[in-house]
C-alpha cells in the first residue's frame, strides 16, 4: 500500500452531552429528546432501558418517571464552550465536531506531555474538571489513531482513553462495522446502506478491495471508506491553506452589543460563502469564525464538519459560538475572556475545501427550491424573532382539540423528515369529537357561561346527563341565542391517576348568528375549546 | 437602464400566464378572473367561515411542493388544515409580534421563503400594511388575510355568507358539514363571482353542493 500514513488525531467524546449540559445529576433518569427521539439519556435512565432512538412513548414506558428533554444545540454549545477553551490552552488547532465532540492534532501536544497515553489521560481529567458531571461512569471519553475518523471511532467504542498504536489503524478498524462511518459523518447512511447491501460489513471487508474499484464504482466517497479503513486517510489537520480568497469578514461600522445584528450579518456571509465555493464546485469542511470586539477581545474558533458546512450550518456555529462567548454565564472561573464591549468583526475563513461531491436534487422527494427557500426563510425568521416564535405542528393527540397537535420551534425538528413528527398512526383517535374539526382552536380555554331558558347555569351530572336545554351562551360577554346542540360529550381521563384525573364533558352548539362553537365543563365551570370558523 | 427598470416591476409579470398563478382547489377557481392565485396578490377572507376558506385557498399549491406561513394565527386549527387537505408538514406559524411594525417585518420575511402567506393583520396596520404589500408583489409571494378585511387594500376579496350548519339537532347529532356561498370582488375581480360550497363537508374536504345534495345529512337518528 502505497498511501501516505494517516496524520495521528486525538478525539475528545463527551457521551451523552446534551443531557449532561441539561445539568441533569446522572442517577435521575432523563433522555433528551429531538423529533420525538431519543438523542440522549442518563446512565440511570440507561439502566432502566431508554435505548437511542426510541420513541418518547416506548422511552416512557420503559421508565414512567422519565424527565423528558427537549434538545437545544444552543446551550449545548454554551455550556462546551469552557471545554474547548480548557482544551485550546493545552493545544492549539482545537477543531470543535459539534458540542460535546472535539477533535486536535496529536503530534506537538503528545510529544510535549511524554506520549499519547499521557496526553489522553490529562484531557479525560481536564474535561473532568470542567464539567463533573461528564466525568460519571467513563462519560468523558478519547481515543488517539491515525486518522481522524479512527481516533474518533477509539474514542467512541470504550469509555476511557484509547490509544491505537501508529500503523495500527486498519487492525483496529478491521471487524468494526462500516456504520461507523455514518455516525462520523464521513459519508452518507445512503452509501453504508448500500455498502452493507452489497456484503461489505467490516472497516476490512473495504480495506481488502481495490482503491481503484471503489472510487470507480461510489466515486469519491467510496475512495475515502477505503482510505480510512486502511489507515491512510491522507487528509490532514492543517489543510495547506485553500485559499485566502475564499476568507470573508464583515467590520461593523458601529459595536453592536446584540446577537440579532451579528448573526444576520453571518447568514449573509455564509450565503456568500457557500454560494462562492459552490460555483467552484467546493464545500468547506472547516471553517475558523473569528470575532472581535471594540476593545480587542477575540474568540476564535474552528469548526469542522466531515460532510461540508451549508450556509445554515455556518450561521448556526456562529451562533454556538457567540452565545458560548457573551453568555458565558457557566464558564465559571474564567471571568476575563467575556468581551466587554460591542462586536466590531465577525470573520469566516474556511481552513479545508474539498471537491463538493455532490447530492443531487432528487427527481422525487428529494429537495425541491420552494424547500430550500422555505428552511432559509424558517432560519432567517427564528434568528430574527426568537426560535420559539418559529413553529411546526406535533402530533401529541388527545381528545380535546387543543391537546391533539402541539407547537413545536421549528429549528429544533427536521424539517425535511416530518414523518417523526406528524405520524399519528392508524386508526381513530378514540374519544375524540366526531364530525371536521374546528378551524379555530383556542391555545388556552377560554371561560364561558351556558344558560338555560330561566337563566341559571346549565349543569352536568356524573352520569354525563345535562340539567336543561342550554339556550344562551355567553361568550367574551355577548349573549348568543342557542339554536342547536349536542352532548355532552363525557371524558374521564387518567381516572386511576389521583392527580392527574380529569373529568371534562364536551358540547357542540349552534348559535342563532349560524357561528359553531366546541365548550366544554369542568367542575361546573364552562369554557369555549374552539370555534368552527 | 431606466428603461428597462421601467418595462418590468417584478419577476411575476415576466413569467407565462401558467407560472404566474398558484393552483387553486378546483372548486374555487371559478372565483379568480384568472382561475388560481396569481402571484403577488392579496386575497382577503371574510365572514364567519374566512379561516376555513382561507385554508383551502392554500390546498392545492401546497399538495404541489409550496410552503405555507402563518404569521400571527396561533390559534390555527392544525387538525381542520389537515383535513381540509393542506399538507401541514409544510406549514409553519410565526407569532405575530407586539406591534404591526413586527408583524410587518415577519410576513416580509415570511413572503421571502414561502410562496403562501396566512395572516389576520392587527389593528393599525395601515402604513405597515403597505410595505408588506409591495414586499408581497416584488416577492411573487400570495398573502391570504383572515378576518377583517385587510385596510391596506386587497386584490381578492373572498366573502363567506350564508352558512349553515347541518348534522346538529336540540340534543342529538353532531356538527357534521357546512353549506355556505363564497363571493369574490375587489379591484382585480371585474365581476363579482358567487359559488355555493360544503365547507367543510362531511369529511373535513371542501365538496360541491351539487356532488352531496342526494346524500341526506344522519340527524343522529333516523325517523322511525
Amino acid at each position: 500500500m502505497a498511501g501516505t500514513m494517516s496524520e495521528r488525531f486525538v478525539t475528545v467524546w463527551c457521551g451523552e452531552w446534551p443531557v449532561v449540559a441539561a445539568g441533569v445529576a446522572p442517577d435521575q433518569p432523563a433522555a433528551v429528546f429531538h423529533a420525538n427521539r431519543v438523542v440522549a439519556r442518563t446512565p440511570a435512565a440507561a439502566k432502566r432501558g431508554v435505548a437511542h432512538g426510541e420513541r418518547r412513548r416506548a422511552a416512557q414506558r420503559a421508565c414512567p418517571e422519565l424527565q423528558v428533554l427537549t434538545l437545544d444545540p444552543d446551550s449545548d454549545a454554551r455550556r462546551f464552550e469552557p471545554i474547548v477553551r480548557a482544551v485550546a490552552e493545552l493545544a492549539p488547532r482545537v477543531e470543535v465536531v459539534e458540542p460535546g465532540w472535539l477533535c486536535l492534532a496529536a503530534r506537538g501536544p503528545s510529544r510535549y506531555f511524554g506520549g499519547d497515553g499521557p496526553l489522553a489521560d490529562r484531557l479525560v481529567e481536564l474535561v473532568g474538571q470542567h464539567a463533573p458531571c461528564a466525568r460519571v461512569d467513563g462519560g468523558v471519553r478519547v481515543g488517539v489513531a491515525d486518522g481522524r475518523t479512527a481516533s474518533a471511532i477509539a474514542a467512541r467504542t470504550a469509555p476511557g482513553t484509547r490509544v491505537v498504536d501508529p500503523g495500527g489503524s486498519a487492525a483496529f478498524l478491521a471487524d468494526r462495522s462500516v456504520a461507523w462511518l455514518a455516525r462520523t459523518g464521513d459519508i452518507t447512511t445512503d452509501l453504508v446502506d448500500l455498502f452493507v447491501r452489497l456484503g461489505l460489513r467490516t472497516f476490512g471487508q473495504v480495506a481488502a478491495l481495490r482503491p481503484a474499484d471503489l472510487l470507480s464504482r461510489f466515486g469519491p466517497p467510496g475512495l475515502l471508506a477505503h482510505q480510512i479503513a486502511t489507515g491512510t486517510d491522507a487528509r490532514l489537520s492543517v489543510g495547506t491553506d485553500p485559499s485566502s480568497e475564499w476568507s470573508c469578514e464583515h467590520p461593523f461600522d458601529e459595536p453592536v452589543g446584540d446577537a440579532g445584528p451579528v448573526i444576520f450579518v453571518a447568514k449573509r456571509l455564509a450565503d456568500d460563502l457557500a454560494g462562492q465555493l459552490g460555483t467552484a464546485g467546493q464545500v468547506c469542511t472547516r471553517l475558523v469564525v473569528a470575532i472581535e470586539t471594540e476593545h480587542g477581545e477575540r474568540s476564535e474558533r474552528t469548526w469542522y464538519r466531515a460532510h461540508g458546512l451549508s450556509a445554515a450550518a455556518i450561521v448556526e456555529r456562529v451562533r454556538w459560538q457567540l452565545s458560548g462567548w457573551v453568555d458565558d454565564s457557566h464558564g465559571g472561573d474564567q471571568e476575563g475572556d467575556r468581551p466587554t464591549a460591542g462586536i466590531v468583526l465577525l470573520r469566516l475563513t474556511p481552513s479545508e475545501v474539498r471537491i463538493d461531491s455532490g447530492e443531487q436534487i432528487g427527481l422525487w422527494g428529494g429537495h425541491s427550491q420552494a424547500d430550500v427557500d422555505a428552511a432559509r426563510a424558517v432560519a432567517r425568521l427564528s434568528g430574527m424573532v426568537g426560535e420559539g416564535a418559529v413553529r411546526v405542528p406535533e402530533w401529541v393527540g388527545g381528545r380535546l382539540p387543543h391537546e391533539r397537535y402541539r407547537l413545536v420551534p421549528a429549528t429544533s425538528v427536521d424539517l425535511d423528515d416530518p414523518g417523526g413528527r406528524l405520524g399519528r398512526g392508524a386508526g381513530p383517535w378514540p374519544g375524540s369529537a366526531s364530525g371536521p374539526a374546528p378551524a379555530t382552536v383556542l391555545a388556552e380555554p377560554v371561560a364561558a357561561d351556558v344558560l338555560d331558558a330561566a337563566g341559571e347555569v346549565v349543569r352536568v351530572t356524573g352520569r354525563g346527563d345535562i340539567s336543561a336545554a342550554p339556550d344562551t351562551v355567553v361568550l367574551a360577554g355577548v349573549a348568543r341565542k342557542v339554536t342547536g346542540w349536542a352532548g355532552p360529550w363525557p371524558v374521564d381521563q387518567r381516572w386511576w391517576s389521583p392527580i392527574q384525573a380529569r373529568r371534562v364533558a364536551r358540547l357542540q352548539v349552534l348559535t342563532a348568528s349560524g357561528d359553531a362553537y366546541l365548550l366544554a365543563v369542568e367542575r361546573g365551570n364552562w369554557y369555549a375549546l374552539a370555534a368552527y370558523t | 437602464m431606466n428603461r428597462a427598470a421601467l418595462a418590468v416591476h417584478t419577476l411575476a409579470e415576466l413569467a407565462p400566464a401558467r407560472d404566474r398563478c398558484l393552483p387553486v382547489h378546483p372548486l374555487l377557481a371559478g372565483l379568480f378572473p384568472e382561475g388560481g392565485l396569481r402571484r403577488g396578490h392579496v386575497v382577503a377572507c371574510t365572514g364567519s367561515a374566512a379561516t376555513s376558506l382561507a385554508l383551502v385557498l392554500t390546498t392545492q399549491a401546497a399538495a404541489a411542493g409550496a410552503w405555507v406561513a402563518a404569521v400571527g394565527l396561533p390559534e390555527l386549527g392544525i387538525e381542520a388544515a389537515a383535513e381540509l387537505g393542506v399538507p401541514i408538514e409544510r406549514l409553519v406559524l410565526v407569532a405575530p409580534g407586539n406591534s404591526p411594525a413586527q408583524w410587518a417585518e415577519r410576513v416580509a420575511a415570511a413572503a421571502d421563503g414561502f410562496e403562501l402567506v396566512l395572516t389576520a393583520p392587527p389593528r393599525g396596520a395601515e402604513r405597515a400594511g403597505r410595505q408588506v404589500r409591495q414586499r408581497v408583489q416584488a416577492r411573487g409571494t400570495v398573502l391570504v388575510t383572515v378576518g377583517a378585511a385587510a385596510t391596506f387594500g386587497s386584490d381578492v376579496e373572498l366573502t363567506t355568507a350564508g352558512c349553515a350548519w347541518e348534522g346538529l339537532g336540540t340534543g342529538h347529532g353532531c356538527l357534521l358539514r357546512r353549506r355556505l356561498t363564497v363571493t369574490s370582488s375587489g379591484r382585480r375581480v371585474p365581476r363579482p363571482r358567487t359559488t355555493a360550497l360544503w365547507l367543510p363537508g362531511p369529511h373535513g374536504q371542501v365538496v360541491t353542493t351539487d356532488a352531496t345534495t342526494e346524500t341526506r345529512p344522519n340527524h343522529g337518528r333516523d325517523d322511525v
